[in-house]
Formats: C-alpha cells, structure tokens, sequence
C-alpha cells in the first residue's frame, strides 16, 4: 500500500502536473464564462415551465397561448399609454422601434423582451409537427453517401444503417419525444456549448494530463537512473503494477476533478434544475437545420451521465494506449509526441481507404474518433456514426484491446533488460 | 566550429528525425494538402480563378474605367447565353422563370411551396448535379463586378482616421483597381498560416531536449572541466540556431515548390490593395513583395522560438517538465500570435506599427533573457 502511496506522492508534488491542472480548470470556466451573458434570459423558460411543464400537449400549450395573450395585453397597455401605440405581437414592437430607452423604463423593456421570448418559444412549439414531417432519414443517408462519395457495398451499408435508425426516428415522433421545451437550439446553442465545446475541452484536456502522468510514472526509474536500484528487488519488477494502478487511479481522479468544477460551475451558470427530465431528442434542443436524434428515448440527465461514463472509459482506454506506448519507447518527451501523431494519424488515415468497400467503415471504430464527436454521441450523427451501437462497439473493443496490450506488458516487464 | 557541428548531429539524430518527418506528414495531410491540392476549390472559386486569369491576360495588373465597361459587355453576353438556355429548357417557364434576371431573383420572389421545391431541385440540379459552368461563371462574374463597385470604407465598420487616411490614399492612387482576388489572396495566407504552424512545432520538437538531454546525462559537469568549458553554452544556442534555420528552410522549400503548382505566378506584380481581396495594407505592395515579408516574419518567428524553447531546455529537470510547460506556450502562440503576426504584418486592420513592434519587443525581450542567462551560466556552480 505504501509504495501506490508513494507513487502516487510523485504526481501529486510534480508542479507542472498541477499548474496544468489549475490552467486547464480556469480554461474550461473561460469557456462557461464567455456565454454566461444570457443565462438570465433562459429563466424565461423556466418560468414558462414551472407554469406548464415542459410537455408539449394541447392542455399545455392552450394555457400557454391564454398567458401569453394576457402578456401581451398587459404590454399594448403599457405602449398606448406611454406612446399611444398597439402591437400584435413583442417581435413587432422591437421591429418598429429604434430609440426605445427613452420612452420605456427599464422594467418595461426587460417585460417586454421576456414576451418576445416567449412568443418564440409558442410559435416554434407549434410548428413542430410540420418540421419533423420533413425529416426523412433515408434522404438523410442519401445525402451523406453523396456528399462522402460513398458507392457499392459501403452506400449499401449507409441505407441499411438508416434503415434501422428509422424505425427508431418514428417511435421517436410517436413517443412525443420531440414535443418538449428545453433552451432554444438555434439561439442559445447550450446543447453545443456544453456537449462540445465543454466535453470536447475536457477530453483533451484528460487526455493530455493521462499521457503526462502515465508516461512520467512508467519511466520514472529510467528517467532518475534509478531503474537498476529499483527493479533488482524482490518486489522489483512487480513495481510496474504499482505504477499502472496508480496511474489508472490518478487519472480517473483528474477526469473527476476536471469534470466536477467544469460541470459543477456551468450548472450554478445555467439552471438546468426543471429541465433534466426533458428527453434529448427535444425539438427545441436541435441547433441546425436537423433536429439531433438519440438512438434510444433518453432524458437530459441520463444523457449528461451516459456521456460522463464515456468520457471515464475513454479515460482508461487513453491510459492504456499511453501506458503501452511508455513501456515501448523510454523517452517520455517521445512518448507524447508519438502518442500525439498516432492521435492525428487515426483521424487522418479513414481518408485513403476506398469508399466502395465496408473498410472505410473501420477507421471510425477508433477511440481516437470517438473522441472528436462529442456532440452527437448516441445520436444519428452521419454516415459513420449512426450504428446502432457505434459507441459501446467501440468502447467495449478498445478497453479489450488495452487491457491485453496493458497485460502483456507488464507480463513482459518481467524480462526486460534494466541498463 | 567542429562543436557546433557535432552539436547540429546532436539534434539531427536518427530517431528524432524519423519522427519529425512523420509528423510532417501528418501536419501535411492535416492542413496543407487541402490548400495546395484543391486549389481552387470548386465553384465559384475554380470560375473566378479561371476569370481572373484571363483578366490578367487581356487588362494586364490593373483595370481602368474602359476595361472595366468590357469586362461588362462580357458578362451582358454570357447573360444572353443563359437567357437562351433557360428558353431551351421548359422546366423553367413551368415555374415561371422566363430569363436569367428572373431566375437568381427567384429567391426572393413569393411562390408557392411546390414551386419553390421545384425551383430548389433545379438550381441544385444546374448546379451541382450537372454542373452547368455557365451559371457558376456567371455568378463568379457578378459578384467581382459587385465587389469592383463596392466602396472601400465599406469593409471597415468603424475605421479610425489613419484607416480613412490610408483608404483614401488607396483610392487617389487607383492601387483599389489592381488585377487581384482574395480566393488567390486567401489561399497563400491559409498556406502560409499552416505551414509556419508546422515550422514552428517542428522546430520546438526538434531544438528542446537541447540542454536538458545534457543534463539529465550529467554530461554538463564533465562539459565544464574541459578547456572549452562554459563557452560550450554559446556554441549550443548557435548550434540551436543553425538547425532551426535549416529546418525551417526546408519546408519553406517545400512549400513554395508544393504552392507553384497552384499556377498563381501571373499575379505576382498585382497590387494586393486591390477591391476584390477585401483586406487592405498599409504599403502598396505587389503579391510577390508581401510574399517574402510574411516568410521573412515566418524567420523572425523562428528566431523568437528558438530562443525560447533552448531557455525552458536549460530551465527544466525532466521530460514532463519540458512538455507541461511547452503546452500553454504553444497553444498560446498558434491562437494569438501566429493568427495575426505572419499573415496580419501590414494589414491595416492593425495600427500602422503595432505587430512590427510586436517584433522588435518579442526580439529584444529573448534575445535579453538568453544574454542574463549566458551571465549566469558563466557564474553558475557545478553541481
């Protein structure tokens, strides 16, 4: 026990682990911070939705339309007192009016800003209908095969692919799970905001922190020379499980720390309290022209974990293709670099195999993919991503693989020549 | 000299040169290869290309007034041209679009939803299905003619009284009418910008176990005892120099022999104010002179670097240390500086002096730091 307490020590009083901890962490809040403007507009929302739930249904949205209407009253009033002028509707007035400040008091302009939002938020809600009938998930495959060159077998797959992601797509429509209120997509772009900017940031960031630490405790003895001390003791050449569990555990702890303050802050920035019930394929969650569609009926909440337990798995996979590259080259400065250039290398590569063969469909089955597309993990998400089961085939082949390759290594520790 | 050189070996080893290249090559297929293999990329870039070029042919590196009615002419007649082959083909009436005039207004026309689907499908269909090239070179021929007439002042919101000075100046001396475009403009600087990108990781990869390879051997303490001694520190930092310069210049070369197959070199002595770049300068320079500025800023980057990288190679004891302090410096480097330093250096988007200034503080602030630590050096104790 002593011993993981000492290797752990070594990470832990390595000052240029922790200062890259602390810059990654005030990073992150840069991140929250450069969009924090707006989240006093988004409690519009959640006031509608303390009213009348976030549900889209008839009752729902008639006692919606009665509120809204009372509102808007409430603002003619205001407006034909103060500039004897009627509006039908919030829109209109912010269209018509140039120098508002002076006539209106600020109360008055944040009220009416509010109605402005929440007509927004009547109208899309009832277009919602007339947007999904256009979405077409075979059109969407087709579109992809074009715009990727897809032909033969390869286009073949896409179609069967979209196939069965369009059941999915109709029990989506039929569960109503589109029918939801959440922030709106194309105005806010929290789904964005915090699935990629955020996670996308939080991967590399763990990435670059396990690599660091991995290569810097697997090489520790042959940086400091005290390889040959060390490993000619009894409990010598076992010290390398010491360091792959204590590195495997100071990473994890890294992905919890950076994940913990990252979410902890944008969730006290942005109330989400109302809204994680609320099922990911949400109409008003999309942010472009299509919708996002999940590839199960999944809340926002259980979506935020899903994603969280992915990003711990990539964590151990990212480790384990680190610690297997740290027993391969002593050098840790080449290991990062190495590690770095395989990193490019798996997303470059997919480019050169043939787009009429199945193959092209392997380079995405990679960690190193799977780590770029935050966003749209568990979602339909284009041609190569939309398997059913894209993520957890990957996740699940990757940790087997490392976990061999990690095995082997230290298997083969046992022998190694310690000059 | 004979250390300097065994130094340069040094950093030229075997296995750090492999990696080099491999990470070239990746860099390249990254970012590069789309600049120089997909030039220019499609409609309207590939037609405004293909115009440009014979722009340059008929009108030579400016456009007066007359030629500027020709170039008119020809895009009136090519109209004709697609005003026939609208009449030609009847889906067009079905929805009634009759000539050219009425079909890119068509956007903004009210028709039904079926209409307009219709119309989609067809415009998509001219224009990617098929591929008709007289649309595409029509369009790309519109919007230069718009951009000709645009005003200047129009590019900058709110522009400052030396900007309002420097466009006037632009305008009294016609450079505004130079034979120039910013699809050509944009894609050295997209190049340049990647490829000095590339320079720089190559040279901090390459130059930073320097010092620490060094130490970490404890070769130093044996280095001090010889009669060279504590002068090895400068043939080092030259030796530093020296392989950053080399490598740099290798892929300059590269790229510049990659770029020419880009078939830009027509445009060389084009004044790069022209109207159609949308970015201004404060000097009148042709494409070739403001190419060798941004390479000469690419050396000056390289300069600073290098520097900088064998500083934090003496600072440090291990590897990790190298990369943790690397990282934010690097990242730093390639979103702040590096976006404006070497494709910005005389846009007037800047004042006049300011990243030139930028220069001179980056230089002198190094080449400072590197003198107080040659003085420590000669003092330090041996450990």
């Amino acid at each position: 026990m002593s011993i993981k307490l000492k290797e752990l020590k070594k990470i832990i009083t390595s000052p240029v682990i922790l200062s890259l901890l602390i810059i990654f962490i005030s990073f992150n809040f840069s991140i929250i911070y450069e969009s924090s403007h707006f989240s006093g507009e988004l409690n519009v929302l959640n006031n509608i939705v303390n009213k009348f739930g976030y549900k889209i249904n008839n009752e729902s949205m008639i006692n919606f339309k009665k509120y809204y209407d009372s509102n808007l009253k409430k603002m003619n009033k205001i407006t034909y007192k103060k500039a004897s002028k009627v509006y039908n509707s919030a829109s209109e007035f912010f269209n018509n009016h140039e120098d508002i400040s002076n006539v209106y008091t600020k109360g008055d302009i944040t009220f009416f800003n509010n109605l402005r939002v929440e007509e927004e938020y009547y109208y899309a809600a009832m277009n919602i209908d007339s947007v999904y009938k256009e979405v077409d998930p075979m059109q969407i495959a087709e579109g992809e095969i074009k715009q990727y060159n897809l032909r033969g077998e390869a286009a073949e797959t896409v179609r069967s692919e979209y196939r069965n992601f369009n059941k999915r797509f109709n029990e989506l429509v039929k569960n109503g799970e589109n029918k939801n209120l959440f922030f709106m997509g194309p105005v806010y772009r929290m789904h964005s905001l915090l699935f990629h900017s955020l996670f996308k940031s939080f991967i590399f960031e763990i990435i670059i922190l396990s690599v660091l630490i991995t290569a810097y405790l697997v090489n520790y003895e042959f940086d400091n020379g005290t390889q040959v001390l060390a490993y000619s003791t009894k409990r010598g050449r076992n010290l390398i499980k010491d360091k792959f569990l204590v590195s495997i555990f100071s990473n994890l702890v890294v992905a919890t720390i950076i994940i913990g303050t990252g979410l902890g802050v944008y969730f006290t920035t942005f109330d989400y309290k109302k809204l994680l019930k609320v099922p990911i394929s949400s109409y008003f969650i999309g942010e472009f022209s299509k919708p996002y569609m999940s590839k199960w009926n999944m809340t926002f909440i259980q979506y935020l974990i899903l994603g969280i337990s992915l990003i711990y798995i990539l964590t151990l996979i990212f480790t384990g293709i680190a610690f297997f590259m740290a027993r391969c080259v002593k050098n840790s400065y080449i290991v990062f670099f190495i590690f770095a250039v395989v990193y490019a290398s798996a997303l470059v590569i997919p480019r050169f195999i043939p787009t009429n063969s199945n193959a092209v469909f392997i380079g995405e089955f990679t960690p190193f993919v799977l780590s770029m597309n935050s966003f749209i993990w568990f979602m339909e998400a284009g041609a190569f991503n939309t398997f059913k089961y894209y993520e957890l085939i990957t996740a699940f082949v990757w940790t087997s693989i490392t976990s061999v390759a990690s095995i082997c290594c230290i298997k083969n520790f046992k022998k190694v020549d310690i000059y | 000299m004979r250390v300097v050189i065994s130094e340069i070996k040094k950093i030229f080893n075997l296995k750090m040169v492999l990696l080099l290249i491999i990470i070239n090559i990746v860099m390249y297929f990254l970012f590069i290869e789309f600049n120089v293999k997909y030039f220019p990329n499609g409609g309207p870039d590939g037609d405004i290309y293909r115009i440009m070029v014979q722009m340059q042919k008929d009108y030579g590196t400016q456009m007066d007034s007359k030629e500027f009615e020709n170039f008119k002419s020809i895009y009136k007649e090519k109209v004709k041209e697609a005003d026939k082959y609208i009449k030609e083909h009847e889906e067009f009436s079905e929805i009634g679009i009759e000539n050219y005039n009425e079909f890119t207004k068509a956007e903004d026309t009210k028709m039904n939803d079926k209409d307009r689907k219709k119309f989609q499908k067809l415009s998509d269909g001219i224009f990617f299905d098929k591929g008709v090239d007289l649309f595409w070179e029509l369009q790309a021929r519109a919007q230069i003619i718009q951009q000709y007439q645009w005003s200047l002042f129009s590019i900058y919101e709110f522009p400052t009284t030396k900007q309002i000075a420097r466009i006037k100046e632009i305008i009294n001396n016609k450079s505004d009418t130079s034979v120039f475009n910013g699809v050509i403009f944009g894609n050295y600087n997209d190049l340049i910008f990647y490829v000095s990108m590339t320079i720089l990781l190559s040279i901090i990869f390459m130059i930073s176990p320097i010092f620490l390879k060094d130490n970490k051997r404890n070769i130093t303490s044996l280095q001090y005892t010889t009669k060279r001694g504590r002068k090895l520190f400068k043939s080092k930092v030259v030796a530093g120099i020296i392989a950053a310069f080399i490598i740099s210049t290798i892929q300059l070369i590269c790229m510049f022999i990659l770029y020419s197959h880009n078939n830009v070199g027509m445009f060389f002595n084009a004044n790069i104010n022209s109207s159609l770049t949308l970015r201004l300068s404060w000097y009148d320079l042709t494409f070739i002179q403001y190419i060798v500025i941004t390479v000469v800023a690419v050396y000056l980057l390289v300069f600073v670097v290098t520097i900088m990288t064998m500083l934090i190679s003496g600072l440090v004891h291990n590897y990790i240390a190298l990369v943790g302090i690397q990282l934010p410096i690097v990242f730093l480097l390639f979103k702040v500086v590096l976006s404006n330093a070497v494709t910005r250096v005389v846009d007037i988007q800047f004042p006049k002096y300011s990243i030139p200034l930028w220069y001179v503080s980056m230089i002198v602030l190094i080449t400072t730091l590197i003198f107080i630590r040659w003085r420590r050096e000669k003092v330090t104790d041996i450990r």
